[in-house]
């Protein structure tokens, strides 16, 4: 067999890290029944495969972090109410982002509203005060600029340290 | 008085089977054709004949007087042959005058698309049946006094629980062919899915069989011979000698301290050893010693050592003759040897086990006092995997096609006993599908997943490879992956499958059972007769009959017992009067039945110079009827003419024979 050929290699590092959890440890005795997938609406159209992703997750297969399916869950918890193994497999998938994250894995997308967060305050910004939200706000007799980070722009400076704190320029640069 | 026999009145009753046969076959155009074949005085259909309201029919017409022989169109007789003819016996016939023609099976369930196909046939059978009652003959059943003493083949847990069971009540005798009794569970650590210690469940029991009074253990022995008379089963067992006194022997363990001979021990599969002098393991029972003739150099240094001089290097074979009215075969099971399939690497690489050594492995009472260690350096291995179906679910040839049952569930137990005792290991089961179908055991292997970390990868392992250090690369596929991986382990089990024991078919012609397809004994019916074999009187039980678990084993062994006791009970059962008869008129004295007969019911009788067959141990198989070149044998309820009546009922076989 040629030395290149791709060959998976288990590693139980997800399935142990997982683990640390008591429920989120029930993963490991996911059966692969595949009702999760079944009953996924975002399945229906995207790459997302539940059931493989407990797999992937399982085998320690690093594509299950770097890959762009976890993201596609739309969290509505349709797996979580039937996995019969009573997995909490939306749970499994948010602690997965967490590790992708913290292994520096987000897709670009995504990228772009942690920017805005952390340069903003607001994952969806205003975008200035002549923008369409701001014209809708005054319609509705709301202020035109919110009494948020917007309006308290030294507010920022403490998202900063709180985002310093937890090293997160480090995982996904936003500055 | 006419000297003429009445001609018979033949009820014919087609049985709807719910819609089994009623949704192919035209219940009203079958019951009409019926009517009128020669002999049928009447002929109804129901749905149900086997009901007490279908019986109840058939009563009625019996006791009116317009009929006296019946035919069932129906259900196979395996089924319901007994039902009808009880009807007959209750309502003062014979019951010998009834035929069940099978238009389920035969008709009806094999021409699901094709009904007028099935409507011939089913019409075919009909004729058929009313032929061969018309032709009937009463007949008698026979009664013979039955031996209130059992046999019991075999004393692995099958073998014991079903010895227990009876000694209740009977005088048993247990015929063990090794040194100790306890067979494959005595060898077990812990058993699934309760964990709870194999000898501490085993062994009281063992102690239990050794002291009860009413059984005769014999271990160490071999059937030698047995004549199979129905209830007076005459066995001759060969005691084996162990040219130790067993009466004198105090199970001291001198003679083996001194025995120079060591060779590898069976009982741990030859990882640990023993002397020539030796018990098995320390629980044995008996707990006496055994000289093993094959490996005594006869240097005697034991039979000065034995301070009660229990050695005797003259003690023969013992031939011990029984008679006992039934018989119990638990002969277990033997295990698959996985050398053949050179890619897993058994007894190529040092470091790859099958199943029943590892079990060795982990028990305390093992050749490593319960360490796990690896063959190639005795070091305790850090990841080990589990290779399901090994030898099973397998088509090739040598290998076995069925489930074995209980390698899931073992490989399970192994891996949770060995995390217990190394918590950083990995382990890694490869399987197809788990099939944990018990009670307790989907809730066995959810906890190994769960709490034991153990790592499941479904997917046959393809090849194996050793490293120079010994240990092992797996090369496999995850096929919920559909990836393909290499993993490396130190150490392999190979979860062999059960399979039937190499001397089956000598024990099968010693009590006349019959080979399934998979090589197991066969019982009588798959679902109503489970422990039965088609003798009378000879029951199964165990892994002898398929793999199974424990649980399983016992649950036979109590069934068998209290078959075997329902058998005896009575002190007397009747014999099934299909017995063949030799006219001794005919006979031409050639003797070529004799050695045809596959239960030895014929004899030559030398004074008439004709062959004689034993009613009691004839099963009614037909062989030397059909064999006999003067035509001298006749069988009861298939009589050459009976026989013929039923083939010229059909007319496009008569064609057949003129046009050819
Ligand atoms: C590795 C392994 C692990 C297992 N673990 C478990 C477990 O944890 N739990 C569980 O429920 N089951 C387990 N099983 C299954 C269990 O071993 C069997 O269900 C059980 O032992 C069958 O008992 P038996 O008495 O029918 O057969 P056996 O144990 O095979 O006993 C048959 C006896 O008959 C004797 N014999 C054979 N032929 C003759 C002859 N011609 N004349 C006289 N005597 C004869 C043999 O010497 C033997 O003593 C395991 C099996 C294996 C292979
Ligand atoms: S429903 Fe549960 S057990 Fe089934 S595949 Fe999904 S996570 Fe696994
Ligand atoms: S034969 Fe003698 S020495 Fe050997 S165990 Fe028996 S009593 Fe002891
Ligand atoms: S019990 Fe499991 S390992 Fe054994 S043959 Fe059946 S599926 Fe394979
Ligand atoms: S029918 Fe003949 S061959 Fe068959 S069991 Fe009877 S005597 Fe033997």
């Amino acid at each position: 067999m040629p030395q290149d050929q791709k060959l998976l290699k288990y590693s139980s590092e997800y399935s142990d890290e997982l683990s640390l959890d008591d429920e989120l440890k029930k993963i490991r005795s996911c059966i692969q029944c595949g009702m999760c997938s079944a009953v996924c609406p975002s399945g229906s159209f995207t790459a997302l495969v539940t059931r493989k992703i407990m797999r992937k997750a399982l085998a320690g297969d690093h594509s299950v972090l770097s890959g762009p399916e976890i993201w596609y869950c739309s969290t509505c918890f349709n797996c979580y109410e039937r996995c019969p193994r009573t997995i909490p497999v939306t749970n499994v998938i948010l602690r997965l982002r967490n590790m992708a994250v913290r292994e520096g894995y987000l897709p670009d997308n995504l990228k772009s509203v942690i920017k805005n967060l952390a340069n903003t305050g607001h994952a969806v910004p205003l975008g200035g005060p002549d923008s369409k939200w701001a014209k809708l706000r005054e319609l509705h007799k709301l202020k035109k600029v919110p009494p948020t980070v917007h309006s308290f722009p030294e507010a920022l400076d403490e998202l900063f340290t709180l985002l310093d704190k937890i090293k997160f320029n480090a995982r996904i640069p936003y500055r | 008085m006419s000297l003429e026999r009445p001609k018979p009145r033949v009820a014919v009753y087609i049985c709807h089977c719910g819609k089994n046969i009623a949704d192919v076959i035209d219940m009203d155009e079958i019951t009409e054709y019926a009517k009128h074949i020669p002999n049928v005085a009447l002929a109804k259909n129901y749905k149900f004949m086997c009901s007490n309201a279908g019986q109840d029919l058939i009563a009625e017409d019996l006791k009116s007087g317009k009929v006296d022989r019946v035919v069932v169109a129906a259900c196979s007789p395996l089924m319901h042959e007994e039902t009808y003819r009880r009807v007959l016996r209750e309502n003062n016939f014979n019951e010998f005058f009834f035929e069940q023609a099978n238009i389920r099976e035969h008709a009806s369930w094999v021409n699901l698309r094709d009904h007028k196909g099935a409507m011939e046939i089913a019409k075919d059978h009909v004729k058929m049946a009313v032929a061969k009652v018309s032709n009937d003959r009463p007949l008698i059943r026979q009664k013979v006094e039955v031996t209130q003493e059992a046999l019991i083949v075999g004393a692995g847990i099958t073998g014991m629980f079903a010895t227990l069971d009876l000694a209740n009540k009977y005088k048993v005798h247990l015929v063990e062919r090794t040194p100790t009794i306890g067979g494959h569970m005595a060898q077990l650590d812990k058993t699934f899915p309760t964990m709870d210690c194999s000898a501490c469940i085993t062994t009281p029991k063992m102690v239990e069989v050794g002291r009860h009074p009413n059984i005769n253990l014999l271990t160490y022995s071999e059937i030698e011979n047995v004549d199979l008379n129905v209830g007076n089963f005459e066995v001759q067992v060969r005691k084996k000698s162990r040219r130790i006194n067993h009466l004198i022997c105090t199970g001291c363990g001198a003679c083996g301290e001194v025995c120079p001979i060591t060779v590898p021990n069976e009982f741990d599969y030859n990882m640990g050893y023993r002397r020539a002098a030796y018990v098995p393991f320390p629980q044995a029972i008996p707990a006496q010693y055994t000289i093993d003739i094959k490996n005594c150099i006869e240097c005697k240094l034991c039979v000065d050592a034995c301070e009660v001089n229990a050695i005797d290097f003259n003690q023969e074979d013992e031939i011990i003759d029984l008679k006992v009215g039934s018989i119990i075969i638990a002969t277990g099971n033997d295990i698959f040897d996985p050398s053949k399939l050179y890619r897993y690497g058994y007894q190529k690489y040092k470091n790859v086990l099958i199943a029943i050594e590892m079990e060795r492995l982990l028990s305390s009472t093992g050749p490593t006092l319960g360490k796990v260690i690896k063959p190639s350096d005795h070091k305790t291995p850090k990841r080990i995997g589990f290779l399901q179906c090994v030898g099973s679910r397998d088509f090739h040839e040598g290998t076995h096609k069925y489930c074995s049952r209980v390698c899931c569930m073992y490989a399970i137990k192994q891996a949770r006993q060995f995390k217990e005792k190394y918590p950083d290991s990995e382990v890694f089961i490869f399987y197809i599908d788990m099939r944990t179908f018990g009670k307790g055991y989907e809730e066995f292997y959810e906890i190994a997943a769960r709490e034991y970390g153990i790592n499941f990868i479904r997917g046959r392992i393809g090849e194996v490879f050793e490293n120079n250090d010994g240990s092992l690369i797996i090369r496999g596929s995850d096929t919920l992956l559909a990836e393909k991986y290499e993993i490396e382990v130190d150490m392999l089990i190979l979860s062999t499958a059960i399979e039937a024991r190499k001397d089956a078919d000598e024990v099968s012609r010693f009590f006349g059972v019959q080979f399934s397809e998979d090589g197991f004994f066969m019982e009588a019916h798959p679902k109503l007769k489970p422990v039965d074999s088609l003798s009378p009187g000879i029951f199964i039980a165990g892994t002898c009959q398929a793999p199974r678990d424990i649980p399983d084993a016992v649950a036979q062994a109590k069934a068998a017992a209290s078959s075997a006791d329902n058998f005896m009970f009575s002190g007397e059962v009747e014999i099934e009067p299909y017995y063949s008869m030799v006219q001794p008129e005919i006979c031409s004295g050639c003797r070529s039945c004799i050695p045809l007969c596959p239960y030895d019911a014929i004899s030559f009788d030398e004074t008439t110079n004709t062959a004689d067959i034993n009613a009691i141990k004839c099963k009614g198989c037909g062989v030397c009827v059909a064999s006999c070149p003067s035509n001298a044998i006749i069988q009861n309820h298939f009589t050459r003419n009976q026989i013929l009546s039923e083939v010229r009922a059909l007319k496009p076989w008569e064609n057949y024979i003129k046009e050819n």
